[in-house]
C-alpha cells in the first residue's frame, strides 16, 4: 500500500531522517516507534505532505506522492491524527466529523450557494454517515457539543472518528493514546482492532508499548532519523539494537 | 411517521429558506407602515452595506483572513457602473455585472500573491490597495470626476419603470440583499462552508483532510470583492452621485467593524451588524465629531467580552452552557472514583475566550 | 519537619463550573508529594491556583507559613515557586539559552549568578548544553521538557511543581526524566508532582493525593497505595497486573502448534486439472456417462429424452448440452419417493430430503459412491476456506433427514477437523460449547449465525470465544449482516457456501478466501447460466438461473436441472490461484422477484441498498399491499443500528427512500423501527410478506 524508499529529510544541516525504507502492507497494522527526536512526526509529515523530504520516494499505490501538497495526499485516500490534537474547536462535534468528509463533497461554492436537491441528498448522507462514525466511537450523544468542551480523551476520539469516517485507504495516527489513561487507552485499543479487522491499512505512532505489542502486525523502529529495525513485535522486542536504543529497563509503563 | 410528523421535519428540513421567506415578507410589508423617505433611505443604505458585509464576513468570520480594504472593491463597482453607464452608455443591468467581472479579475490578481500572507500582513496589503485605489478615485478626475465626485448616474429599472424612489429602492435593495443572505446561508452550511470554517480553525489541519485552503481563500476573497462590487453599483445607481470620500480606508473599517459586531462567523449576525453600525450615527448626532471614537469604542468593548461579536458569542456561549449542564448532570449520577470531565478543558476554552480571539491579529 | 505547602480548603471555578471542591493538601520540605488524577480531575487548575496564574474562589494557600493566595506568578516565583508546565511550553522561536533566562526573569539576578545557574542546569541536562543555541521548537519532545525543567530550576525554586513530565515521551526518556526528579529529591528539592502516570508518580514520591473530579479521594503513603488492589484496578487498569503479551501467546496457542509442526497431515483434495482443456475433457467425459446412465437406469428420464429426440450418443461435445432436456422441480414430485432414481434399490444406501420452505419436500437417493463423492468436495470446500485437522467445526445445522448436518459433519470428518455435531437452535448449548469446546468453526444458517452473534455481543463473551470462521449457507445474505456477523464474533471470516439437496447437499461451491467470488466444484457439476424466459445461454457475466447437470451423481443424476436460483459466472482467473470455475454469490430465487408496478425488484436489491445506508440495522421486512383501487403499496420496515436514536429516524428515512427511488426507481414508503424490534429466526427468516391479492392456489 505505502512503500518509502531511502527517504531523507535534513532541516539546515541537521539531518532529521536518513535513507529510510520500508512498506506498508494492506490491511495491517503498522506500528512505527522510536525514541523522541527519532524522527516519528517529522517522517508522518513527509508522508502527509506538510514537509517535503530532501530526497528519496513515497509511493502509495504505486503513484508517487512525495512533495504533493497535503490537500491533495488527503484526496488520494491518506488521512491522520495529530499529536497534538488538531480538532475545530468552535465548530460542533459532528461538524469535526463532517470535515473528515470534505473529499465526498463537492467544491464548487456556485453549487453550494444554490444548494440544489442533489447537493442536500448528499449533504444527508454524510450527515448519516458521520453520525454513525461518532456513535462507533460512542460520542453520538455529544454530537451538537462545540468540541473545545469535551474532555481529553473524547477529543482525542473525536479525531478518530474525523479521520476514519472518510473510509481512507490510509490511516495515519500520531500518538492516539498520548494523555490518556489506561481504560481509554484500552478502549482506542480496541477500536483499531476493529479498525484493522474491516480491512484498513494503518500506520500507528506510538510509545505506549503494550498497545504496540498487542496490536501491531509489523514494528518499524527508527533511531535518530535510521530505520534500525523493522519485523513482527515478538522480533522487535528482541533486536539487541532496539533494546539499546529504546526500551531500556520497561518498568510500570501503565 | 404521521402526517404531522413528518409536515414539522419538512419545515425543518427548509428551515433557513423558509426563515429568510418571513423576514423577506416582513421587509416587504414595511413601506406599507412606514413610507417616511428619510427612514427609507437609511434602511436602503444598510441593505446596501448587508451585500457587502455579508462577503467580507465570508472572508473575516469563515475563511479567517483580514481585510482592511474593501471599500476599494465597493468603490471599484460604484464608479465602475458609474463611468460605464454615464460615460459609455452601456444599460445599467448588464454593466454592474460586467463591473462585476473586471473587479473579481482584479480581486484574483491581487489575491493570489497577498493571500500567502496572513495576520497582520495581510491586512496592511489590503490596507495598501484601499488606499491605492481610493488615490486613484481621487487624482484621476478626468475620469472620476476627481474629489467633487461624480454626478448624473441613472437609475436603475426595467423599460420605463424605473426604481427612483425610496419606496421602489426599498424593494430593490432588500430583494437583492435576501438573495445574497439566502445564497451565503446555503454556501455556509455546506460542506464547501465548512470547509472554510475549517480553514478558519486551523489550516494546517483542513489541509490535512483535503481543503486546498490557498485555492479556498482565493475563492473567497474573489467573492466577497465581487458582492462588495455589486453593492457599490447598486450603491451608485441608489444615489446617483459618488465621491471618494465614501470609499477610503474609514469606510473599510466600518465594514469591518459591522462584521465584527454582529458576528463573525454568523450570517443573520451581519444583519444585525450592518444595522447598527448603519444607524449608529443617526443616534449620535452629538457625537458628529467623535463619530470614529465611538466606533472604535464599541469595538474595543465588543472584542473585550465578546470576541466571537454578537451573534455568534451569544449563541456559542448557549451552546457551551447546554453542553456543560447535560455533563454536570451526568456528572452526578456516577460514583466518586470516575473520570472527570470538562473542567480542564473549560478552563482552556476560558482561557481562550478572555485572551480574545480576533482574527485580525492572528 | 517544617510544612513547606499547606492547600487549605481551595476552591476554584471557571465560570459557573466549579472546578475544585475544598482540597487540602500538604508537603513537607524535602518531600516529593504527587497529586495523580485523570484528565478533567482538576490537576492543572490546582497548580495554577498555586501559581497565581488562576484566582481561586475559596480557601486558602499557606508558603512556609505565609498567606500567599492571591498572590500573582512573578511573586510567587520570587517566593521560591516554579512551575514546569504540562506539555512543556517552552518558547519556540527563542533558543534554549533564551528559554533558561526566562525561567529567572522575576528575580533580576546578575549576570554572574544567571551564567552559574545556567552552568547547573546544563550540567543535570548535558544535552540541553550541546542544543543551547537552537530554537526550541525543533528539540525533540524529551529535550523540551528537560528545558522546561531546566527553566524551572534557574529560579532555584524552594518548590518545583511538575506538570504531567511523563506526557508524550518514550519509556527510556521517561526513565531518565525521573531519574533527575530523584536526583532532585535527593538534593532536597521538594518537589510536588502531578501525574496521570499513576505508576511512574507512585514510585517516584514519598506521599500521594489522588484528585478525581475535583476532590481528593484518597492519600497516604505512596509506597501503601502502590499496593492498594482496588487503587490498582481503578486508576492503574488489570493491564498492568499481568503481562499482556503472554496471555496473547497463550490463547493463539493453536496457530503456533501448527505453524511449529509443518509435519502435520494435510490432505489435499482439490482437483489437479491445471488448465480449462484438461477439465472440460474430464466435464464431458463425466456428461457422456451420465446421459448413457441416466438413459439406461431410469425410466423417467429415457421418457424424457426420447420425447426430446436425443440419445446418448448425440453428446459428442459439451456443446450438446443444449440438445438435452430440462428437469425441473415437478420431475421430483411426480417421481416421489425416489424421483429420478437411476440404479437398482440395492445399491441405494441413503435418502436425503430438503426443508420444504418453497413448495412440496424434494427427496433424492444416494449410492455409498455418492456419499463418498459428497464428503470429498464437501472436505475440499472446508479446505478452500482454510479449514484443518486442527480445527473444531460446530456443525449447528439440521440433521435427521436434511442434507446439512450430515455434509458438515463428515466433510469436516474427512479433512481430519475435530466435528462438534449439536445441531440445530438451542442457543444457550451452542454458547456453552463454543466456550468449552473453544470451536473455532461455525456453521449454520445466515439467520442462525445473527442470532448467535447478537448473543454473543449481549453476554459480552466475544474474546472469550474462539471462532475464526463461519460457513453458513442455504440463505441469502446482506453485507451489513455479513459484517454484523463477523463483528459481534470478534472479527471471524465469513464463508457462503453453496448447495442444494437436489445437488448432493450443501458444500457444492464455497466463497473464496479472497471473498470476491464463489467456486464451485466444476468436476463434479456443470453449471449453466440461461434466461429464465426464454431459456437461451446467456453470456459469462450475466445474471441468470443456474442449470445444473451432474457428472457422476448414481442415485438420482440431473440433467439439466433448472434450480431457480439467480447467479452470474465470473469469467477469468481468481486472485486466490484456484483453477476451478466461479460464480457469484447468489442473488435471490427467481421466484423472489418481488413485481410491483412494472418492475422487477430483487430483494438482494434492497439489501444492497440497505447495507450501504449508514445508521441501519441489518434486518428487514417488505410488506406489499394492493388498496381499494388497486395500486401496490410497498412498505419497507427497517430496523435502526444499535444506539441509534429516534432523533435521526426521519433523516435515516428520507435517505432511504431516496435511495430505493435513485437505484429501483420505485417509491416506497418506509418505517425504521428500534434494534432488535424484528424477529430472528434459526432457520431462513421470511423477509417479504406479499399480502396482494394472489390468482394462483398453490
Amino acid at each position: 500500500m505505502l512503500r518509502l524508499d531511502n527517504l531523507s529529510k535534513n532541516f539546515g544541516g541537521l539531518p532529521a531522517l536518513s535513507q529510510v525504507s520500508f512498506t506498508v502492507p494492506a490491511a495491517r497494522l503498522t506500528a512505527l516507534i522510536g525514541p523522541n527526536g527519532a524522527g516519528k512526526s517529522t517522517l508522518i509529515n513527509c508522508i502527509t505532505g506538510v514537509l517535503s523530504p530532501s530526497s528519496g520516494s513515497i509511493s502509495f499505490k504505486g503513484q508517487e506522492i512525495a512533495g504533493l501538497a497535503a490537500h491533495q495526499i488527503s484526496r488520494l485516500g491518506i488521512n491522520r491524527t495529530f499529536q497534538n490534537l488538531r480538532l475545530f474547536p468552535r465548530l460542533d462535534v459532528l461538524d469535526n466529523v463532517l470535515t473528515g468528509l470534505t473529499n465526498r463533497g463537492g467544491r464548487s461554492m456556485l453549487m453550494a450557494m444554490l444548494r440544489l436537491p442533489y447537493l442536500r441528498h448528499r449533504e444527508r448522507n454524510m450527515k448519516l454517515k458521520a453520525l454513525e462514525s461518532l456513535d462507533r466511537f460512542g460520542l453520538g450523544e455529544k454530537a451538537a457539543w462545540p468540541a473545545e468542551v469535551l474532555a481529553y480523551g473524547d477529543k482525542k476520539r473525536v479525531e478518530l472518528a474525523r479521520a476514519v469516517v472518510g473510509d481512507p485507504a490510509l490511516l495515519l495516527l500520531d500518538e492516539p493514546v498520548a494523555g490518556l489513561n489506561s481504560q481509554e487507552t484500552a478502549a482506542v485499543g480496541e477500536q483499531l482492532k476493529q479498525l484493522r479487522r474491516s480491512g484498513h491499512t494503518i500506520l500507528l505512532v506510538e510509545h505506549d508499548m503494550e498497545l504496540v505489542m498487542e496490536i501491531a502486525d509489523q514494528v518499524v523502529v527508527l533511531d535518530s532519523g535510521r530505520c534500525i529495525a523493522i519485523g513482527t513485535p515478538e522480533e522487535v522486542r528482541r533486536n539487541p539494537l532496539v533494546l539499546e536504543a529504546y526500551l531500556g529497563t520497561m518498568e510500570a509503563t501503565a | 411517521m404521521s402526517s404531522r410528523e413528518k409536515f414539522f421535519y419538512a419545515l425543518y428540513q427548509h428551515r433557513t429558506g423558509l426563515t429568510v421567506l418571513a423576514v423577506s415578507l416582513l421587509l416587504l410589508a414595511v413601506p406599507v407602515f412606514e413610507d417616511n423617505p428619510y427612514t427609507l433611505g437609511i434602511s436602503n443604505l444598510i441593505a446596501i452595506n448587508v451585500i457587502v458585509v455579508l462577503g467580507l464576513n465570508l472572508f473575516i468570520g469563515y475563511a479567517g483572513q483580514i481585510s482592511l480594504g474593501h471599500a476599494a472593491f465597493f468603490g471599484l463597482g460604484a464608479y465602475g457602473s458609474a463611468i460605464a453607464t454615464t460615460n459609455f452608455g452601456l444599460p445599467p443591468w448588464p454593466a454592474m455585472f460586467l463591473v462585476a467581472t473586471a473587479v473579481a479579475l482584479v480581486a484574483l490578481v491581487l489575491g493570489i500573491p497577498i493571500l500567502r500572507l496572513s495576520g497582520h500582513y495581510l491586512a496592511m496589503a489590503t490596507l495598501g490597495f484601499n488606499f491605492t485605489v481610493h488615490a486613484v478615485f481621487l487624482e484621476w478626475d478626468e475620469l472620476t470626476g476627481g474629489p467633487s465626485g461624480f454626478y448624473g448616474i441613472p437609475y436603475l429599472g426595467f423599460g420605463d419603470f424605473s426604481f427612483d424612489d425610496e419606496v421602489r429602492l426599498h424593494y430593490l435593495l432588500w430583494g437583492c440583499a435576501m438573495l445574497c443572505l439566502l445564497l451565503c446561508l446555503n454556501l455556509v452550511r455546506s460542506g464547501v462552508g465548512r470547509g472554510l470554517s475549517a480553514l478558519a480553525e486551523d489550516e494546517t489541519a483542513a489541509a490535512a483532510l483535503g481543503v486546498d485552503t490557498r485555492s479556498a481563500k482565493v475563492k473567497v476573497f474573489v467573492l466577497s470583492a465581487v458582492m462588495a462590487s455589486l453593492a457599490g453599483s447598486l450603491f451608485a445607481h441608489c444615489y446617483s452621485f459618488i465621491s471618494p470620500d465614501s470609499f477610503g480606508i474609514f469606510t473599510s473599517t466600518d465594514m469591518v467593524i459591522m462584521v465584527v459586531v454582529g458576528g463573525m462567523g454568523s450570517i443573520w449576525g451581519s444583519l444585525l451588524g450592518a444595522g447598527l453600525i448603519t444607524i449608529l450615527p443617526e443616534w449620535m448626532d452629538i457625537f458628529e465629531t467623535y463619530k470614529d471614537f465611538v466606533h472604535g469604542a464599541i469595538l474595543v468593548l465588543v472584542l473585550m467580552f465578546l470576541p466571537q461579536g454578537l451573534v455568534s458569542g451569544i449563541v456559542y456561549e448557549i451552546k457551551v452552557r447546554m453542553a456543560l449542564r447535560r455533563n454536570d448532570r451526568s456528572g452526578l449520577e456516577q460514583p466518586t472514583v470516575d473520570y472527570g470531565q470538562i473542567t480542564e478543558d473549560r478552563a482552556l476554552a476560558g482561557r481562550d475566550l478572555r485572551e480574545g480571539q480576533t482574527n485580525a491579529a492572528a | 519537619m517544617a510544612t513547606m505547602l499547606k492547600i487549605e480548603n481551595l476552591t476554584a471555578h471557571y465560570g459557573a463550573a466549579q472546578a475544585l471542591f475544598g482540597v487540602k493538601l500538604e508537603v513537607e520540605q524535602g518531600q516529593t508529594v504527587s497529586l495523580v488524577g485523570a484528565n478533567g480531575a482538576g490537576k492543572s487548575t490546582l497548580l495554577k491556583c498555586l501559581l497565581g496564574l488562576e484566582r481561586p474562589s475559596g480557601g486558602r494557600i499557606m508558603l512556609d507559613g505565609e498567606d500567599v493566595t492571591r498572590s500573582g506568578p512573578a511573586k510567587m516565583v520570587r517566593f521560591g515557586v516554579s512551575l514546569s508546565p504540562e506539555g512543556r511550553e517552552v518558547f519556540s522561536h527563542l533558543s534554549v539559552t533564551e528559554n533558561l533566562q526566562l525561567g529567572a526573569i522575576p528575580l533580576k539576578l546578575s549576570r554572574s549568578e544567571e551564567q552559574l545557574r545556567m552552568a547547573e542546569v546544563f550540567d543535570r541536562f548535558p544535552k540541553l548544553h550541546e542544543r543551547r543555541q537552537q530554537q526550541a521548537g525543533t528539540l525533540s519532545g524529551g529535550e523540551q521538557q528537560m528545558l522546561a525543567m531546566g527553566r524551572a530550576l534557574m529560579a532555584r525554586p524552594r518548590l518545583l511543581l511538575l506538570d504531567e513530565p511523563s506526557l508524550g515521551l518514550a519509556p527510556l526518556i521517561v526513565d531518565d526524566i525521573f531519574a533527575i526528579i530523584r536526583q532532585l529529591a535527593r538534593a532536597g528539592t521538594t518537589i510536588l508532582l502531578v501525574e496521570q502516570n499513576a505508576a511512574r508518580a507512585l514510585s517516584a514520591s514519598d506521599k500521594a493525593y489522588l484528585l478525581a473530579n475535583g476532590k481528593i479521594v484518597e492519600q497516604g503513603e505512596s509506597s501503601a497505595l502502590l499496593n492498594d488492589p482496588a487503587l490498582r484496578s481503578a486508576f492503574l487498569g488489570a493491564a498492568s497486573d499481568e503481562k499482556p503479551a503472554a496471555s496473547r501467546l497463550g490463547a493463539a496457542g493453536l496457530t503456533n502448534i501448527r505453524l511449529e509442526n509443518p509435519a502435520m497431515h494435510t490432505r489435499n483434495f482439490m482437483p489437479d486439472f491445471s488448465t480449462r482443456e484438461e477439465l472440460e475433457a474430464h466435464q464431458l467425459a463425466g456428461l457422456k456417462w451420465t446421459v448413457a446412465h441416466a438413459y439406461e437406469g431410469s425410466a423417467h428420464y429415457r421418457r424424457k429424452f426420447e420425447e426430446a429426440d436425443v440419445a446418448p450418443e448425440d453428446i459428442t461435445g459439451l456443446a450438446d448440452l443444449h440438445k438435452l432436456p430440462f428437469t425441473t422441480a415437478d420431475d421430483l414430485r411426480d417421481g416421489y419417493p425416489f424421483p429420478l432414481r437411476s440404479v437398482p434399490f440395492e445399491q441405494l444406501v441413503r435418502v436425503h430430503a430438503s426443508s420444504g420452505t418453497t413448495g412440496k419436500r424434494k427427496v433424492l437417493c444416494y449410492t455409498q459412491k455418492d456419499l463418498d463423492d459428497w464428503t470429498h468436495f464437501f472436505a475440499r470446500s472446508y479446505q478452500m476456506a482454510g479449514v484443518t485437522a486442527l480445527d473444531r467445526v460446530q456443525v449447528a445445522v439440521g440433521y435427521g433427514v436434511w442434507t446439512a448436518g450430515m455434509g458438515f459433519q463428515l466433510g469436516a470428518e474427512k479433512i481430519g477437523a475435530l466435528s462438534v455435531p449439536i445441531g440445530p437452535g438451542n442457543i444457550d448449548m451452542q454458547i456453552q460449547f463454543l466456550l468449552d469446546f473453544q470451536s473455532t468453526v461455525f456453521c449454520s444458517t445466515a439467520s442462525m449465525a445473527l442470532l448467535m452473534a447478537e448473543e454473543i455481543h449481549k453476554r459480552g463473551i466475544a474474546d472469550k470465544i474462539a471462532v475464526k470462521k463461519i460457513i453458513y449457507g442455504s440463505e441469502r445474505s446482506s453485507r451489513s449482516m455479513r459484517q454484523k456477523i463477523s463483528d459481534l464474533f470478534g472479527g471471524a471470516e465469513l464463508f457462503d457456501i453453496t448447495g442444494l439437496t437436489e445437488l448432493y447437499g450443501p458444500g457444492t461451491g464455497i466463497e473464496c478466501p479472497d471473498h470476491d467470488c464463489i467456486h464451485y466444484w466444476g468436476d463434479y457439476y456443470l453449471l449453466e447460466i440461461l434466461d429464465p424466459e426464454t431459456l437461451q445461454p446467456l453470456p459469462d457475466g450475466e445474471w441468470g438461473e443456474m442449470v445444473i447437470t451432474t457428472l457422476c451423481k448414481e442415485g438420482s443424476p440431473l440433467i439439466r436441472y433448472r434450480t431457480r436460483d439467480i447467479t452470474r459466472k465470473i469469467p477469468g482467473a481468481c486472485t486466490c490461484g484456484s483453477v476451478l470455475p466461479r460464480h457469484s454469490r447468489i442473488r435471490g430465487r427467481s421466484d423472489d422477484t418481488i413485481k410491483f408496478r412494472g418492475v422487477n425488484i430483487y430483494p438482494s436489491g434492497i439489501d444492497t441498498i440497505l447495507s450501504a445506508v449508514p445508521g441501519l440495522g441489518s434486518e428487514y421486512q417488505i410488506h406489499l399491499k394492493r388498496d381499494d383501487s388497486g395500486r401496490d403499496h410497498m412498505n419497507l420496515v427497517v430496523e435502526r443500528a444499535e444506539g441509534v436514536d429516534m432523533p435521526r429516524v426521519p433523516e435515516l428515512i428520507q435517505e432511504v427512500v431516496h435511495q430505493v427511488k435513485k437505484q429501483l426507481l420505485v417509491s416506497v414508503k418506509v418505517e425504521v423501527t428500534e434494534y432488535g424490534g424484528l424477529p430472528r429466526s434459526e432457520r431462513k427468516s421470511q423477509r417479504v410478506f406479499d399480502n396482494r391479492i394472489q390468482d394462483e392456489i398453490v
